[in-house]
């Protein structure tokens, strides 16, 4: 999520729209690589980091650390996706119910020439935010862990578990 | 293994969009929106918080306020008369004289708390011969009550309690008698035609926010020169003789007990003589709008009054 820190952004609320310019092209470019690789669609993708950089520029007055804004970016993020991934699987499940044909394959489209990013995308939520957020953002399993709220030890199993079934996957795939 | 990572590394990385681009318009106005929402909401809240503290402080010494620290003494077993101190939850305060032979005043009205209550009716000339006068009134558990003196002529009618006529007397307890009272008189069929002492109890037990109130009211003829209240466990106290105005020929008197006292009154004579005496004939009044009513100067019992109807609009 860039350079978290490098700037004092107290005062936000009376930060010429300069500055604010500033914290936007810095961050936002991250935070919407981040939505696409959660959501799998760069357009849901932008407007997630829009809203996420809206929300927390609004709320700047009342951040513990007003130096962490990126922190709050990737969180808000992360859990506008999740939001998003929910309501997507809903109406999916709903789609699916009314189709005739009862198919709604994962999504491996022509589109997704890489087998390994179609089975990331296969993945469950959580285990597939865990996954980025360890080998894309390289953050730790701690940093990982205040993100879904959840323990380091439990990050660690999201991680083995999504590894194991992508071993799985690529294993069956390659024959 | 660590191909797996390899390959997932170099995966997410060749998915991720490389996104460069100008803030659009438009978003700092919604930021500022959004910190202006933030603001007014977080002011709202104190606002609220700031109503809700002062409704709570309020509330709470009234609930938590020590019994040390009561500015109007509780009542607790027996409460003396006059009931402490005038205008506390319990006190007695001696009426002023009138004078009996004013115009005669049969309408019903009501009073507001400062002035004391005295029960009219409709046609109760057909057994007065004076005004009601009251000659005490005060509070027992923070509800106001009177006691109104007044002279009788003889009535048998159906519409009325009997008179044999001589002085009578009401005890009344509420702002405007709603929680009902007692009417008693010196002379009644229990009572001899020369009785010197006569008294009636009065029970309510309505209110669910007061403690029962059980009353007791009499009045003495010209021989008796006080009047004891003789409780059961040995402790007598003296209660204090109203005067009532010139032409009603007897004096009153009145005490609140708390639930379950037992004992009597007594009246002596200047030598010490008793002249006549009662005993405390309510223990324990039934919860209920139903009132209840003992002793041998007892007339008539007035009930609970649920509703009160619009006072008569005067016609020019």
């Amino acid at each position: 999520m860039g350079v978290e820190g490098a700037e004092t952004l107290e005062g936000m609320a009376s930060m010429p729209t300069s500055r604010l310019s500033g914290l936007y092209e810095e961050h936002v470019g991250r935070a919407v690589a981040l939505a696409t690789l959660l959501t799998g669609d760069r357009y849901i993708a932008e407007d997630i980091a829009h809203d996420a950089f809206l929300r927390v520029a609004g709320r700047f007055g009342e951040l513990r650390d007003p130096g962490a804004f990126g922190a709050y970016l990737r969180t808000t993020v992360v859990n506008l996706c999740r939001a998003r991934v929910r309501r997507l699987e809903r109406e999916r499940t709903l789609l699916r119910r009314h189709t005739e044909a009862g198919v709604m394959e994962p999504d491996t489209s022509a589109d997704d020439r890489d087998q390994v990013w179609s089975f990331i995308k296969g993945l469950p939520y959580r285990q597939r935010a865990a996954l980025v957020l360890r080998y894309w953002d390289d953050l730790s399993e701690g940093q990982i862990g205040e993100i879904l709220r959840c323990s380091p030890r439990a990050v660690n199993a999201l991680l083995s578990r999504a590894k194991e079934q992508l071993r799985d996957n690529i294993g069956r795939s390659e024959g | 293994m660590i191909d797996l990572e390899h390959r997932i590394t170099e995966t997410l990385q060749d998915r991720a969009p490389v996104f460069v681009r100008q803030m659009p318009k438009g978003t700092v106005a919604r930021v500022r929106i959004r910190q202006s929402i933030g603001s007014f909401a977080t002011l709202a809240l104190v606002a609220a918080l700031a109503v809700g503290v002062m409704a709570l402080s309020s509330w709470v010494p009234r609930s938590v306020q020590p019994a040390s620290r009561q500015t109007v003494q509780a009542p607790t077993g027996i409460l003396p008369s006059p009931q402490g101190v005038e205008g506390g939850i319990n006190d007695a305060t001696a009426a002023p004289a009138s004078d009996p032979s004013a115009t005669e005043d049969t309408s019903a009205h009501g009073t507001n708390s400062t002035v004391p209550y005295t029960e009219q009716v409709d046609g109760q000339e057909v057994y007065l011969l004076t005004q009601k006068h009251v000659v005490s009134f005060g509070h027992v558990s923070g509800i106001e009550w009177s006691l109104a003196a007044y002279d009788t002529k003889p009535y048998s009618g159906d519409r009325f309690p009997r008179f044999l006529g001589g002085s009578c007397g009401d005890l009344m307890v509420g702002d405007q008698g709603e929680y009902g009272g007692i009417g008693f008189c010196l002379h009644t069929g229990e009572t001899p035609p020369d009785a010197a002492f006569a008294m009636a109890g009065f029970g309510n037990a309505s209110d669910r926010n007061v403690e029962p109130i059980i009353g007791y009211a009499g009045l003495v003829g010209s021989q008796v020169s006080s009047v004891e209240l003789r409780l059961s466990g040995g402790e007598t106290r003296r209660l204090p003789l109203y005067d009532a105005p010139s032409g009603i020929g007897a004096r009153y008197f009145e005490v609140f007990v708390a639930e379950g006292t037992g004992g009597h009154i007594v009246a002596l004579g200047s030598n010490g003589a008793e002249l006549g005496s009662g005993s405390l004939c309510i223990s324990q009044p039934p919860s209920g709008p139903d009132n209840v009513g003992c002793g041998h100067g007892l007339v008539g019992v007035s009930s609970v009054v649920t509703s009160f109807a619009e006072p008569p609009t005067s016609t020019p």
